[in-house]
């Protein structure tokens, strides 16, 4: 069973992924994060996940910092990201699929999630690239 | 040694050192008068050193060289007497050397004439008497002319002489009558004296200023004084005149120039030479002649009369003057021209014209400054009536001149605040679309969030429901999440894209490939119905574009479409051609169709083709966002249906690729 770390301020956003995700398709373990302190506190407990989930517009600590963050540590960098975004710009499109391993826009619905993940753990399990496309 | 002959020597030196004492005088100032009377007078010498050595005198002389001497010595006393006496009279120039020379050239050929013995004793005789008589009408005249105490004396010396050469003449014929000789003694020694006096009192006596016996030679001088004071004062007249800042005009009888000042040179463009003699109509054309002949039949009458004229240029341009005229009068009050002061006012006309035709131009330019305009028309009515009084009417026009500066200070305030309020506003109004599109993308953003679980959990409540009614409510509320959240995409959508900022990428876009890649994502969105799509777009089809836009464009067109097709069966044509520097390219389907009047709204915001508020499936902002797309990428959209239940077609127009571009 393959482990997701939903880093999102919205409380609301994790329990219905867990529920959609977790209860209901059983295939997957969800672990909630509200912000990006607890994300990067949790990574260094060594609760490495499979995917990560990523909201861009949180509070104190965007998106894009924790983003930097986990691909700094050598130890974390291969973990897949999906970033979940309510933005519809470019940048957030383009840093969406280019940046990370792929970009979800809000809202969104479980059978698109679902195909979204297999398509970046199949990825994964073939190529498993190194994403270091980061452009400071 | 005889009486008679003692006395004629004493004459003869009293007459040597009168011509010697000229001689002195001559050698002082230079003036020839004064060597003429000492040639003049010293060969009379030898006529009275003859009578008194051939005592008593020979009746019928031998032909000797003293006979000569004795008959010739008289001529040239009568000769410089007349030659002065002309000149006094007539001659009258400082420059005396052509009366010299003609003085010299009769003075040898009297003398040739005598030597040569070929006029005989009458004609002598009648000669002498003429010249005589001659001399003493001159002398006449020249004292009642120049009533002067030495000219009275020069005319009774003058008498002696003829009485004393008359005295000779019986000397001569009866010798044996001391009386005369005693006569003609006397008469000579009398007009010697008389001349010794005029001229003895010019050297003993120095003031010349005087009327006095020695003003003969002095007066030249004095007139020589006059003259030169004369010619300096009218120097200094001519300097102030020619500086005036006024022209002067002088017109004689005829009135023709005789003097102009180098103001009205100046002013007319021609020399003064060329002015001179030449008539006032010269410089004027004919409605100014007319008017000038008029007026110059008054100016005789009055004086100092104002005018104004328009004189004629060198250049044949026109100048406007003012003219004050003036007759003027000789010493006897006779008429003799016109003296006319010129003064240039064409700068005023000109300012008046000016100032005309600005009020002019802003009663015709500008409503709101008819009321001010009303003040000026009045005040120049006014003025137009002051025209003598020029001074007032400068001040006025000065004066005017200031309130239309101002009028047209107060017009730029009040244009400078428009501007200010103008840019205020579209500032504000700027200010104002920028918080729209803000709030709209703030709104949007934070109703997304709340969506996203609304939108997971539904659809599994929804599944695992068991009743069919609740299953059934639960539908209805997903379809309207659903909705809600179509809404939220597409107003993000629009905001961006009305947003200032948002430029478009353009890149080759192959229209055939991206519409297939669209097709095959959409099909699966459509399985209630059966779509036909037919793509006739020619394969490497390339424009310029952005792909993310141009997939929303295709995306929103056909969901239209769709959407606007009751039956079960969609027909949807693609084509493009290409266009000048476009392509053109269609969307066809087989839908509802359009009325006219809907075609004209069907690109506005929030506008419903069935004005079913209710239905779930349209936003109204589809068909605006393809039209802002198109327009973003420098295009053109439009739509075209034959009408209700015909279908409709939309063209779009997009840059196509141009090879030479280099890529």
């Amino acid at each position: 069973m393959k482990t997701i770390l939903v880093v999102d301020d919205s409380p609301d956003v994790i329990t219905s992924l867990k529920i959609g995700l977790e209860d209901i398709s059983g295939m997957y373990k969800i672990l909630g994060a509200e912000n990006g302190q607890k994300c990067l506190e949790m990574l260094k407990n060594n609760i490495i996940p499979d995917i990560i989930f990523l909201d861009i517009m949180m509070p104190q600590m965007s998106g894009w910092e924790v983003f930097d963050r986990i691909k700094e540590n050598p130890s974390w960098n291969s973990i897949p990201i999906i970033f979940l975004t309510a933005r519809t710009d470019r940048v957030a499109k383009n840093a969406g699929s280019f940046l990370g391993d792929d970009y979800v826009e809000k809202p969104f619905n479980i059978a698109d999630l679902k195909k979204r993940i297999e398509n970046v753990l199949n990825n994964k399990n073939t190529t498993k690239p190194l994403v270091d496309k980061k452009k400071t | 040694m005889e009486i008679p002959t003692f006395f004629w020597f004493v004459l003869s030196l009293f007459i040597i050192s009168l011509s010697l004492s000229l001689f002195y005088l001559f050698l002082k100032d230079r003036d020839l008068r004064k060597i003429i009377f000492t040639l003049g007078l010293l060969p009379s010498v030898f006529t009275f050193l003859y009578l008194g050595v051939k005592y008593p005198p020979i009746v019928h002389p031998e032909n000797t060289l003293w006979y000569f001497l004795f008959r010739w010595g008289t001529i040239p006393v009568l000769l410089s007497i007349f030659v002065i006496l002309v000149d006094r009279l007539f001659y009258r120039k400082k420059d005396f050397r052509l009366p010299f020379f003609l003085f010299l050239f009769f003075y040898f050929l009297s003398f040739i004439l005598v030597f040569s013995n070929i006029i005989n004793q009458i004609i002598y005789l009648y000669s002498l008497q003429f010249g005589a008589l001659l001399i003493i009408i001159l002398s006449i005249i020249l004292t009642i002319k120049v009533r002067l105490f030495s000219n009275l004396l020069f005319l009774l010396s003058i008498c002696c002489f003829t009485i004393g050469g008359v005295a000779i003449n019986f000397y001569m014929n009866e010798p044996e009558h001391f009386s005369n000789t005693a006569f003609a003694l006397f008469s000579f020694f009398l007009g010697y004296i008389f001349l010794a006096l005029i001229f003895g009192y010019n050297i003993l006596v120095r003031d010349e200023e005087k009327d006095g016996l020695g003003v003969y030679f002095s007066f030249e001088k004095k007139l020589k004084k006059v003259e030169e004071a004369l010619y300096d004062s009218e120097q200094r007249y001519r300097q102030v005149v020619e500086n005036l800042n006024e022209g002067i005009w002088v017109l004689d009888d005829n009135t023709k120039t005789t003097y102009v000042n180098s103001y009205i040179t100046q002013l007319l463009g021609y020399t003064t030479n060329e002015m001179t003699g030449k008539h006032l109509f010269e410089f004027m054309d004919g409605n100014w002649k007319k008017f000038t002949e008029e007026k110059l039949k008054y100016a005789l009458d009055d004086v100092g009369t104002e005018y104004e004229f328009e004189f004629l240029r060198k250049n044949n341009t026109r100048v406007y003057t003012s003219v004050r005229v003036s007759q003027l009068l000789d010493g006897k009050g006779k008429y003799i021209g016109i003296l006319a002061g010129v003064q240039d006012i064409s700068d005023r006309k000109r300012m008046q014209s000016e100032l005309l035709e600005k009020l002019d131009k802003l009663q015709k330019s500008d409503l709101a400054t008819l009321n001010i305009m009303e003040d000026l028309q009045n005040t120049i009515g006014a003025l137009t009536t002051a025209e003598t009084q020029i001074r007032e009417k400068n001040q006025e026009l000065q004066q005017i001149n200031n309130e239309l500066l101002s009028a047209r200070e107060e017009l730029t305030i009040l244009n400078q605040n428009l501007e200010k309020r103008v840019t205020a506003r579209t500032a504000d109004v700027e200010k104002l679309l920028k918080q729209k599109d803000e709030f709209i993308d703030q709104l949007g953003h934070d109703l997304k969030t709340p969506l996203t679980p609304l939108n997971v959990l539904l659809p599994i409540v929804k599944e695992r429901e068991q009743d069919p009614k609740l299953k059934e409510i639960l539908g209805v509320i997903f379809n309207n999440v659903t909705y809600m959240k179509n809404l939220v995409i597409k107003t993000l959508t629009l905001a961006q894209l009305n947003s200032p900022n948002a430029h478009v990428q353009l890149k080759d876009v192959d229209l055939s490939m991206q519409i297939r890649d669209i097709l095959d994502m959409e099909k699966p969105l459509f399985q209630d119905k059966n779509i036909i799509f037919e793509n006739n777009i020619p394969t490497e089809t390339i424009v310029q574009g952005d792909v993310l836009q141009i997939r929303e464009l295709f995306d929103n067109l056909i969901s239209n479409s769709v959407k606007y097709t009751p039956q079960d069966e969609v027909r949807i044509t693609f084509d493009a051609k290409p266009m000048d520097d476009f392509i053109v390219v269609s969307v066809k389907d087989t839908g509802v169709g359009l009325e006219s009047d809907q075609i004209q709204r069907v690109f506005d915001e929030f506008y419903k083709a069935d004005y079913s508020r209710h239905d779930l499936q349209s936003t109204g902002l589809g068909l605006t966002i393809c039209k802002r797309i198109v327009e973003k990428h420098g295009g053109r959209m439009w739509v075209e249906s034959q009408g209700k239940g015909k279908g409709s077609t939309f063209f779009f127009t997009l840059k196509s690729h141009i090879k030479t571009s280099g890529e």
